[in-house]
């Protein structure tokens, strides 16, 4: 039944490895679940689920395993019944190891009369009170021929906890955190020549010469660190249909604003596509507009760009002059030859898209995004399309 | 019969869950660290300190920062003092062991009695941080090529580790974890922690500060969602500014102490308006169609 789980973990996707089972063994072991399914239910959880992502996964499969066994309260008192009509004849009981039998106290059946004298005052007095002090039944009991009544040592049967799956929020394919974001925009660098900044690292190799040529006098060299040259661009899709994506974009764009390791960042906005105004701000109004060949000429292409869009806009936005969507803005050129003459003075660009990427040119709606793909290297929006549009940044797109 | 083994209950100041005192207690006794994460201000620092106390021993702290390099934790061998040294002839540099400090982790091993080591905030540092400690915690000894010591763990210490991210901590590293993420704290938990705090807290102003908590916390899209040491602070502040019990979950006084962020405030007070049937007050709206 245990092998079982071990596979049903792993067929519901919680990567449990063969030493954390292990240690699951050394754990039951030495008691530390203390014989119950409850016990078991959260060592085995802290054992060998390490990501509250995968608290879900843990649920569903340790449901699925166990449903068949938790003592139902129909089973207890079934099991009250036949206690009730017990008859005081030595039975062997199961479950303990040679040596707990061994300790068997000799007049087990004396003591087994006065438990069941207990365990009826007990059961009794448990419906008029909360309260449970240590006891001779159930899960607190220790000594060998206690009698133990499956446990709720925790308040909350193991089976009603699995069940609730009250972890299901945390499922990773739901979440995409702003720190996922930040890890992979972490991982954008190019680092500088030593030419500027502080002189603080110590320079092994030159103080050994300049050591040696001083006659064996120390003389110490300090060397420049070095640092992140790279400069980015965030050119947002800000309004109409990027609505519905505000959360994600913004994980993005706090993500963005706390990784300081950017020698420069900056950011821009549009609407849809890009013509021949973008904004300096999420307002899109003529206070904050900028000829995008201002911006072409204030940004070399030593900038990397990276854009953040659905992608999603009727044809004629992209095909045709005049197709721009904003009343302000009325463009002699289709958008789809400003998208190319961004990407060509952008050489180190890529495009994020925050639609599922399923949904690319086939859901109506999103029928535009294939023609954009032509143009600039198209990743979904999300911690790993990021990190797969980082790697691809370092390259240079080649139209 | 069962082995008795070392059971850790919780403190008076510091209210744990039974999930987590049963996750201190398997780590203790499985002898692997313990990883602990969750939303800020969810007592995960605090918890170490909590077990130090309760199992009367002592805590050694290590703070990640982000410059912060796995071997400092074992070791530090300070080169240019002994160099330094070495031209005014002012100590004996043959002896290396003299520019040989223990890091906290080593002095966690070298400890006469069993320490409780917190290994706070371990996804700040580098990447390969968790990576480079693997062996040090699993077989509780580390190598100084210096001096050809090993430093071994006298008493193998309870290691708490805590972390806020989500996703960057390396497999080979969790699997040597017991992982316990503390959920936040219900209703009737937090009553509990504000009476630790605030003893001689009236009911009425604790039952809704809590509802007004809640309430704050379940409005979805907030940058940041008050956590519990603001909850703290907060009811501090209300007993301090003396507020009355009937404003507190509809004009939430002293808000800027739970929530921090600008974007916010404005959603929250525009929620609370809503809730409580008045007209929102109008808010800048930006140009789009």
């Amino acid at each position: 039944m245990f092998v079982d789980f071990f596979f049903e973990l792993r067929k519901e996707g919680v990567p449990v490895a063969l030493n954390e089972w292990m240690t699951l063994m050394e754990g039951l072991e030495k008691d530390l679940a203390g014989s119950s399914l409850t016990g078991f239910y959260y060592l085995a959880r802290a054992v060998l689920v390490k990501r509250e992502a995968h608290y879900d996964r843990f649920d569903v499969a340790f449901a699925r395993c166990f449903k068949d066994v938790e003592t139902t309260p129909e089973m207890v008192e079934e099991a009250l019944a036949v206690f009730k009509n017990l008859e005081l004849t030595y039975r062997e009981p199961p479950g303990y190891t040679r040596r707990e039998k061994a300790e068997l106290p000799e007049d087990y059946l004396k003591e087994l009369a006065k438990h069941k004298i207990t365990f009826l005052q007990r059961s009794r007095s448990e419906e008029e009170t909360e309260a449970r002090p240590s006891r001779p039944f159930g899960m607190g009991a220790k000594q060998p021929g206690a009698i133990r009544m499956g446990g709720d040592s925790m308040g909350l049967s193991a089976l009603k906890v699995a069940g609730e799956r009250q972890f299901k929020d945390y499922r990773d394919d739901l979440i995409t955190g702003v720190r996922q974001f930040e890890m992979a925009l972490r991982k954008l660098r190019q680092l500088s020549s030593r030419l500027e900044g502080p002189r603080e690292e110590l320079d092994l190799e030159e103080t050994i010469d300049a050591t040696a040529n001083n006659a064996g006098m120390l003389s110490l060299v300090w060397d420049r660190p070095r640092k992140n040259t790279i400069k980015l661009i965030l050119l947002l899709d800000s309004v109409g249909s990027m609505d519905r994506h505000i959360q994600t974009v913004s994980k993005l764009f706090t993500a963005a604003h706390r990784t300081t390791h950017f020698k420069e960042i900056k950011y821009y906005y549009f609407h849809n596509c890009i013509y021949e105004h973008i904004y300096k701000t999420h307002v899109l109004n003529d206070a904050n507009r900028l000829p995008t060949d201002e911006f072409f000429r204030l940004h070399n292409s030593e900038y990397r760009l990276i854009v953040v869009g659905d992608a999603s806009m009727s044809e004629p936005e992209l095909t045709r002059p005049g197709g721009a969507v904003a009343m302000n803005e009325f463009n002699k050129e289709p958008g789809l030859i400003w998208l190319k003459r961004l990407a060509r003075h952008f050489p180190y660009s890529v495009w994020l898209n925050p639609v599922p990427k399923v949904h690319w040119g086939k859901e109506p709606g999103h029928t535009t995004v294939p023609l954009i793909e032509k143009v600039f290297p198209m990743f979904e929006l999300n911690p790993a399309g990021l990190e797969q549009a980082v790697n691809r940044i370092r390259l240079k797109n080649l139209n | 019969m069962a082995t008795e083994f070392t059971q850790f209950k919780g403190t008076k100041d510091y209210i744990a869950a039974t999930e987590l005192k049963n996750s201190v207690n398997i780590a203790i006794n499985l002898g692997r660290p313990l990883l602990i994460k969750g939303e800020p201000g969810t007592g995960k620092t605090m918890l170490a300190k909590s077990i130090a106390e309760d199992l009367g021993l002592n805590l050694i702290i290590w703070s990640v920062k982000s410059t912060t390099k796995a071997k400092e934790g074992l070791y530090m061998y300070d080169t240019v003092q002994r160099l330094y040294d070495s031209q005014f002839g002012d100590r004996d540099v043959s002896n290396i062991s003299n520019y040989i400090k223990l890091g906290r982790l080593g002095e966690a091993f070298t400890s006469e009695q069993t320490s409780v080591l917190l290994i706070d905030e371990i996804d700040k540092a580098d990447l390969e941080f968790p990576n480079d400690l693997l062996w040090e915690l699993d077989i509780m000894n580390f190598y100084i090529p210096e001096t050809k010591e090993t430093v071994s763990a006298r008493n193998r210490p309870i290691v708490i580790i805590t972390s806020n991210a989500e996703k960057e901590l390396p497999d080979a590293f969790l699997r040597r974890c017991i992982f316990h993420y503390i959920d936040f704290p219900d209703a009737v938990m937090m009553e509990e922690i504000i009476k630790v705090h605030h003893p001689h807290l009236e009911k009425t102003i604790m039952e809704k500060a809590i509802q007004a908590f809640y309430n704050l916390r379940n409005i979805s899209g907030l940058q940041k969602k008050p956590s519990t040491s603001e909850l703290l602070d907060w009811v501090q502040a209300l007993v301090i500014g003396g507020a009355k019990p009937h404003q507190i979950v509809h004009d939430v006084p002293f808000m800027g102490v739970l929530i921090k962020k600008n974007e916010d405030i404005d959603k929250v007070k525009r929620q609370l308006d809503i809730q409580a049937g008045r007209k929102p007050a109008s808010t800048g709206s930006s140009f789009g169609f």
